[in-house]
């Protein structure tokens, strides 16, 4: 027998490898079976879970997703920058060091990757009370960075960008809009 | 016979090598920040960890808990080491699987337990670790390919099977981005791009130049509708039989990638998405290949090109 023949001969046609009159009970095939089988399924819940149609709101359903993509990484969403780009939110805080000099930090602003990973945190709740709780934490950063911090004041808002005609005509900045502030102490 | 290629299976090593860069990366960026990322003292913490914490997940502030590991920092620095190491060995396919499993472990640890800090990078690279653990990865261009008595070659089906598990895949990544943006009107009115490199985060030293460029509302709107157009037409027109046109979209899914990561600072997640498009299509940019260096990798598996070739008709 020819090599190539001798080599085609060692796989099945759908399975992979032949090795008597009763494939199917080849471990090897139906280990194959069951990958093939689970792969379907792992694509069937990607499709569910990319967003793209809106199967059902019910919550066992969702928590079936959860489950599965936190284990295999399959069922995310992928709508990116979707359906608008929108604005971008930032924290700036203003501390106080020793009574006299004046610190200023901006937080989401993607300089490093814990800026970066922080601006994810930023814009995964947009309301008032998850800013709220955004600007204590940033306070106790700041608590931390600066051991000799009096009060700061941390300002959360979003940089809205000029119109293209306003831009080219003056290279107008962003101008930034503070929608929510407060003023911590370090007890 | 006709020419033999080993493009298909080399997919798979892309996959490999690609993941395995991606998490040494990763390491390499946040090494330096590990206690502010993801220890109980960082910037998330119980506070808004706990109440987003789920029963039925693996987690690394579980794992910290369940030991009773007191010192944090220390641990997270092993912790890293061991996902370097292990990133090492999957680059170069020794000990292939066990290495793919130790990596996709503490990345979903890492994921799950810090799921607010986790952005588009990180939901891929879990993707891809998963189908580096489940695709036979170890058998293209590896140690263990290497030092292995007997030789183990792919079955052409299932080679096939997996890369198109991998090209669905992507295609449904494309088609849910693009199709999600269809009703935003800045996606419409084709100011999207203007507003995403308006953004500080996005800031690079690209970006005043593209701002003047971007700032005539044609140049905004011709990127902004590419954008889309790339997004929704890439997972259709991919499948039709037309070499050329496959190659071109394959190369403009890249370069919109390599403008991600150039203009937009995004170069992780632009990163993981080339290799995603590469393990998935990359065997359309290799029609005419160098024969001898693939003959390197291919010493066995060449009679089976022939019926891989014809089983990939979107492709060879």
């Amino acid at each position: 027998m020819q090599p190539e023949a001798a080599e085609n001969k060692r796989y099945h046609p759908y399975w992979g490898a032949d090795f008597g009159p009763l494939p199917f009970l080849n471990p090897i095939i139906m280990r194959n079976r069951l990958l093939k089988g689970f792969l379907y399924f792992h694509l069937c819940v990607v499709l569910l879970g990319s967003g793209l149609a809106n199967v059902c709101d019910n919550q066992v359903f969702d928590g079936m997703m959860l489950r599965y993509s936190s284990w295999t990484g399959g069922g995310f969403g992928y709508s990116f920058f979707s359906p608008n780009v929108g604005n971008q939110t930032v924290v700036k805080t203003y501390t106080l060091i020793d009574g006299k000099e004046l610190k200023q930090d901006a937080f989401g602003t993607g300089t490093n990757i814990l800026d970066c990973r922080f601006s994810s945190v930023l814009h995964t709740f947009r309301n008032h009370k998850a800013y709220e709780l955004m600007s204590r934490v940033v306070a106790s950063y700041i608590f931390a960075k600066y051991p000799n911090a009096g009060p700061t004041y941390i300002s959360v808002g979003e940089y809205m960008p000029p119109t293209m005609a306003e831009y080219r005509k003056s290279r107008k900045a962003n101008r930034f809009r503070e929608i929510c502030n407060g003023t911590y102490t370090y007890k | 016979m006709k020419p033999v290629t080993f493009n298909h299976a080399i997919q798979l090593a892309v996959l490999r090598i690609g993941v395995a860069l991606t998490i040494l990366a990763k390491i390499f960026v946040e090494f330096g920040q590990l206690d502010m990322l993801f220890s109980q003292h960082g910037i998330i913490q119980d506070v808004l960890t706990k109440p987003l914490d789920v029963s039925y997940t693996l987690s690394l502030p579980k794992v910290i808990e369940f030991f009773g590991i007191g010192n944090e920092s220390v641990f997270l620095t092993i912790l890293y080491v061991i996902f370097g190491v292990s990133a090492c060995f999957l680059l170069f396919g020794f000990k292939t699987k066990i290495s793919a499993f130790i990596c996709l472990l503490i990345h979903l640890m890492i994921f799950n337990g810090y799921n607010l800090l986790a952005f588009g990078f990180d939901g891929f690279l879990f993707t891809l670790l998963f189908y580096t653990l489940i695709f036979p990865v170890e058998k293209v261009c590896s140690i263990d390919q290497l030092i292995r008595k007997e030789k183990q070659s792919i079955n052409p089906q299932q080679l096939n099977f997996y890369l198109r598990v991998l090209q669905v895949h992507l295609c449904i990544v494309y088609f849910t981005a693009g199709y999600s943006k269809l009703g935003g009107a800045e996606w419409m009115n084709g100011t999207a791009i203007w507003q995403a490199i308006n953004q500080p985060q996005f800031y690079t030293g690209l970006t005043p130049f593209l701002k003047s460029l971007a700032s005539y509302s044609w140049v905004s709107a011709g990127l902004t509708w590419g954008t889309l157009f790339i997004e929704l037409g890439f997972p259709l027109l991919i499948w039709i039989r037309w070499p050329k046109m496959q190659v071109v979209l394959l190369i403009s899914v890249l370069l919109m990638h390599v403008f991600i990561g150039a203009v937009m600072g995004l170069q992780m997640f632009a990163w993981i998405m080339i290799v995603f498009d590469l393990s998935a299509f990359g065997a359309l940019l290799f029609r005419n290949p160098n024969w001898r260096f693939l003959a390197i990798f291919d010493r066995k598996n060449t009679i089976y090109e022939e019926e891989i070739s014809r089983l990939n008709g979107c492709r060879n």
